[in-house]
């Protein structure tokens, strides 16, 4: 592991090199709240944000894009080239890290999606410590997303007077050396590092889950009748799953362009809790209840594609959907749950017991 | 990543060209579908994904055999948008292809075995692919049998070429649910038909597709002539837009029906709650 350190006043820049040679994105404010966008003036960069309202994955997989393009006359058709430079991603928190990596595993699943490849291919990523909690809701130590992980090629964790930047790959290497910004990192750097680190684990050390049981726990709370108690403060808005950095279900539709020459292949962001979202021809909707929908999308977060790709979870525990929705419905509290299920039966069969003068331990 | 960047694959739809229609039933035609450029290179129970420019796509069984050379055939119901434009399509129209996708029927483990197909309404179309392949390679399989069940006489998909399946020392049994006084054939749900043949439950395999409230009853049925579940395959329908495992709409539980499906083996689904 290489540590560079980066003066406080260097930061604008190498924002600015960077944004002269990516698609330059970071969180920035507007309208009272952080955004992740692009951003063509770096010094709105405000390193110093708390969480955006949406995670970057938009950068790679925005809420609507053109898959193709097909001429109506001759039905040739062409996938949209990416639009010039590469996106640079700038001050991605660690849960936002990790986010990506699940993106990347979810996406590139074989057969990879071209689309979301080609807006992530080179991207150049940033990452930035958290050294506080960003929100009452965010839970990223329960999760162990709260440490620096996943796609970075740069990680910057903030000491008295500027960062300490972990660099990684080549890329990282060459854009470091290249900027001519950073400085060697020193023991007294290197000192301010550890401490920081250590802080960082005191701050994050609320809760924990069991995530070596998670999803077996999960799976055997699946017909609990709990699920729906939690739905009755689900709304089916869809909120959740728009907010969610890990969330990929999409619609795809074809539409009418150009006056009528051209037609478009459009995907928009979908979400599993909305009522149609497993309705087939014939009228069978195979999640028709609102809680078979929640549970599905605790269930795909907490144990579906945890256990597809050989995670403990798949939710990174960033607070978003808790803050987003009117409910104030947390998978957290679905984790936490599950992993009372399986006493909660127990219990339950023991007072049957009782009641029928038996008192026999199963 | 890079390897994920290198081989990922887009939504492009590919050009085929439609040869031929024949309506079957008042909802449901036969396309036969030439594409220029290649085979499609299919395995009997996979689907492709048929688009027209602007309108949509849907996913379709394909309703013929690789066995079969230059084309293959889809069997569409009118069922809404995409159907309904492919249905007033004319010979030499595009369409589009994505495809073929998905898992079909592993004909490995029917070789040399008896086969029972069970079939109910738009089930034959995706089965007919299987059914082909049995005809085109007779020899490979011990006994087949196909029961077909069907609402009406009229909604019959197929009839004209049961003849052909039993010249190939097929056996063809009929159910409709209903019927008027010139119906010959059985009348009443398709599970009677499995109290009438002869299953070895060592030598069977069987291959069922339907509408979603079919299976429960017919997997009781085959319960009960002692076919173990891993030697019953299902084909089953989600709703699906990627095809490529990706925009989550086919999910049962944790699986994808267009990577790991459409056709399962039973035991491999049968603890998943959200499968029957
Ligand atoms: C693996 C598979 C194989 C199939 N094979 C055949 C076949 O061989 N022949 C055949 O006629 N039909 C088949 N279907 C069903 C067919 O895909 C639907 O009838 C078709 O998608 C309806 O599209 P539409 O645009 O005409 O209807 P729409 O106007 O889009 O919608 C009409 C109805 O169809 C439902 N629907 C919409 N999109 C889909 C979708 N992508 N998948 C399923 N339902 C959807 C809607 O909920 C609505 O109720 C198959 C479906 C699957 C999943
Ligand atoms: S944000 Fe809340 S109310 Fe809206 S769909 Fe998600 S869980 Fe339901
Ligand atoms: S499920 Fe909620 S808390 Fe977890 S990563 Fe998604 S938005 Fe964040
Ligand atoms: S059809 Fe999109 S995931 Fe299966």
């Amino acid at each position: 592991m290489r540590l560079l350190f980066l003066p406080e006043n260097h930061v604008l820049p190498l924002a600015r090199l960077l944004a002269a040679r990516y698609r330059f994105w970071g969180p920035a404010a507007k309208g009272g709240a952080f955004v992740f966008e692009e951003i063509a003036d770096v010094s709105r960069l405000r390193l110093d944000y708390s969480t955006t309202l949406l995670p970057p994955k938009q950068a790679f997989l925005p809420p609507r894009e053109i898959l193709a393009r097909i001429d109506i006359e001759t039905h040739e058709c062409r996938s949209p080239a990416r639009p010039g430079k590469p996106i640079a991603l700038f001050g991605v928190h660690p849960c936002d890290l990790h986010g990506l990596a699940h993106l990347d595993l979810a996406m590139g699943e074989p057969p990879a999606d071209a689309p979301y490849w080609r807006a992530r291919k080179d991207a150049f990523i940033v990452g930035l410590a958290c050294v506080q909690r960003c929100m009452p809701e965010s839970f990223c130590d329960s999760v162990e997303s709260h440490r620096a992980g996943g796609p970075f090629d740069w990680m910057f964790t903030p000491v008295a007077g500027g960062y300490v930047v972990e660099l990684r790959g080549e890329a990282g290497e060459r854009e470091a050396s290249e900027s001519g910004l950073f400085e060697v990192a020193g023991e007294s750097w290197k000192k301010n590092y550890d401490e920081t680190r250590d802080r960082i684990e005191k701050t994050f050390s609320g809760r924990r889950l069991n995530l070596a049981s998670l999803s077996s726990d999960l799976e055997r709370s699946f017909q609990d009748g709990w699920w729906e108690k939690l739905a009755d403060r689900c709304f089916s808005c869809g909120a959740c799953t728009a907010v969610c950095p890990t969330c990929v279900c999409f619609d795809v539709q074809d539409e009418i362009a150009e006056g009528c020459r051209m037609a478009e292949r459009c995907r928009s962001w979908d979400s599993c809790l909305i009522r149609n979202f497993a309705e087939v021809a014939g009228g069978e909707n195979f999640r028709k209840l609102r809680s078979e929908r929640l549970r599905h999308r605790m269930m795909r977060q907490g144990a579906y594609l945890a256990g597809r790709f050989g995670l403990p979870v798949f939710c990174v525990g960033c607070g978003r959907c808790p803050h987003a929705c009117l409910g104030k419905i947390s998978p957290l509290e679905a984790f936490e749950h599950s992993r009372k299920f399986p006493i909660r039966r127990y219990a339950q069969r023991l007072v049957e017991h009782i009641k029928n003068g038996v008192t026999r331990h199963e | 990543m890079s390897d994920a960047a290198g081989s990922a694959v887009d939504y492009l739809p590919e050009l085929s060209t439609l040869a031929a229609v024949r309506p079957l039933t008042a909802a449901e035609s036969l396309f036969h579908l030439d594409m220029p450029h290649r085979a499609l290179g299919h395995h009997p129970g996979q689907f492709v994904q048929v688009s027209l420019p602007g309108i949509g796509e849907a996913p379709i069984s394909i309703a013929s055999s690789p066995t079969r050379p230059a084309g293959f055939d889809l069997c569409i119901r009118r069922a809404g948008n995409v159907t309904e434009a492919i249905h007033r399509l004319k010979p030499g129209a595009k369409i589009g292809i994505r495809g073929p996708f998905g898992r079909g029927v592993p004909i490995d483990d029917c070789m040399g075995r008896n086969v029972v197909i069970i079939a109910g309404g738009l089930g034959l179309a995706p089965l007919r692919s299987l059914i082909q392949y049995i005809t085109d390679h007779r020899s490979r399989f011990k006994a087949v049998t196909i029961l077909i069940g069907a609402r009406t006489p009229e909604t019959l998909l197929f009839p004209d070429e049961y003849g052909a399946w039993r010249s190939r020392d097929i056996k063809v049994e009929v159910t409709v649910d209903v019927s008027k006084e010139t119906w010959l054939g059985h009348v009443g749900v398709i599970t009677n038909l499995i109290s009438r043949i002869d299953v070895d439950p060592d030598t069977t395999v069987s291959i069922v597709c339907g509408p979603p409230i079919m299976y429960r009853f017919v997997l009781r049925k085959l319960a009960r002539r002692n076919l173990q579940n891993d030697h019953i395959y299902l084909s089953l329908e989600r709703r699906m837009k990627c095809g490529m495992g990706k925009c989550g709409h086919c999910q049962i539980n944790g699986l994808y029906v267009c990577l790991e499906g459409p056709v399962f083996r039973y035991d491999r689904i049968a603890h998943l709650p959200e499968a029957l």
